[in-house]
């Protein structure tokens, strides 16, 4: 999962998610709940550190993509915030 | 418009399960970027449970390190190649007893004198997996034990849990981990790419970086 920060001026930003997965469905749901939620939290708003690492990367982590295996012997979970 | 990119934070979560799924390992490394100033962290949980259609409960032990910045760039390298089987293996066993017998009270410094006068220390950073049980051939300290010896490593390889082998010797684990790590790295290849090899990059939201501030510590809870 990869969440791409865009700078449209120095004031704002918009961004974008980017799931490996997203062609699974149920991913793709979650996907745009995500998104919904992160687009009100900061696109078009001054960037701030506080708001993408402590906002967005939360939600994105409260949705979790990932089905519900609890005893699959191995979970990885990659979440990446980038700047353009 | 800036046409280089910068990675501001990344979260990587590990969770392991044993053959016989009576302990759960999760391990954890996050960046995080406020301002100026980059932390590295690794958090680690213990879970055990008598029977397997046990619920795991709360975590035994639970650990969370702030890593020295000079070990920063290692952990990156780590956070965006995944744990080696070795690093898996010993998250698994040796760490999780040594955490678990730090977090009881116990001193196991007697017990890693009395292993390392009958197991000469070899260098693990280059693949050699010693075999299973209380193995460590890594200095521990009290209090930080075994997750906080990956930041006081021999200062070549960021040897995150690089010891002991309690998996089958089929590597299921292995190959099951690699292959989720194979695709999704693929996904984020992107950002792997792009991201500088320089702790600096020229980016204008980066100006002012400055990673020779001093004052990072390890704690453990």
């Amino acid at each position: 999962m990869v969440l791409i920060l865009r700078r449209m001026d120095f004031q704002s930003v918009v961004h974008k998610i980017y799931d490996p997965f997203k062609f699974l469905p149920w991913v793709k749901a979650r996907e745009r709940r995500a998104a919904a939620q992160i687009s009100t939290l900061i696109d078009g708003k001054p960037f701030l550190y506080a708001s993408v690492n402590a906002g967005a990367l939360k939600i994105i982590e409260d949705v979790n993509f990932l089905p519900d295996t609890s005893e699959a012997r191995v979970k990885l979970r990659l979440l990446v915030v980038r700047v353009k | 418009m800036a046409t280089t990119s910068t990675v501001i934070a990344i979260k990587v979560h590990f969770e392991l399960i044993t053959k016989d799924k009576l302990r759960r390992v999760i391990f954890g490394l996050e960046k995080d970027t406020q301002g100026t100033a980059i932390t590295w962290k690794i958090n680690f949980d213990l879970f055990e449970r008598e029977k397997k259609t046990d619920p795991w409960g709360d975590a035994m032990v639970h650990v969370d390190i702030e890593v020295d910045k000079v070990l920063q760039p290692k952990a990156e390298k780590a956070a965006l190649n995944g744990m080696t089987a070795g690093q898996q293996a010993h998250a698994l066993g040796p760490a999780a007893d040594d955490q678990k017998a730090a977090a009881a009270g116990r001193d196991t410094s007697r017990r890693r004198q009395r292993h390392h006068a009958s197991h000469p220390q070899k260098d693990l950073s280059q693949g050699d997996i010693p075999p299973t049980g209380t193995h460590s051939h890594t200095v521990n300290r009290a209090g930080v034990q075994h997750a906080g010896a990956l930041i006081q490593a021999n200062g070549r390889n960021l040897y995150l849990f690089s010891l002991g082998r309690i998996m089958s010797n089929k590597n299921y684990l292995l190959r099951a981990f690699r292959l989720s790590l194979l695709l999704l790295l693929l996904g984020g290849s992107t950002v792997v790419l792009a991201q500088s090899p320089k702790p600096n990059v020229a980016d204008a939201s980066c100006d002012g970086i400055d990673l020779e501030k001093d004052g990072f510590s390890v704690r453990s809870s």
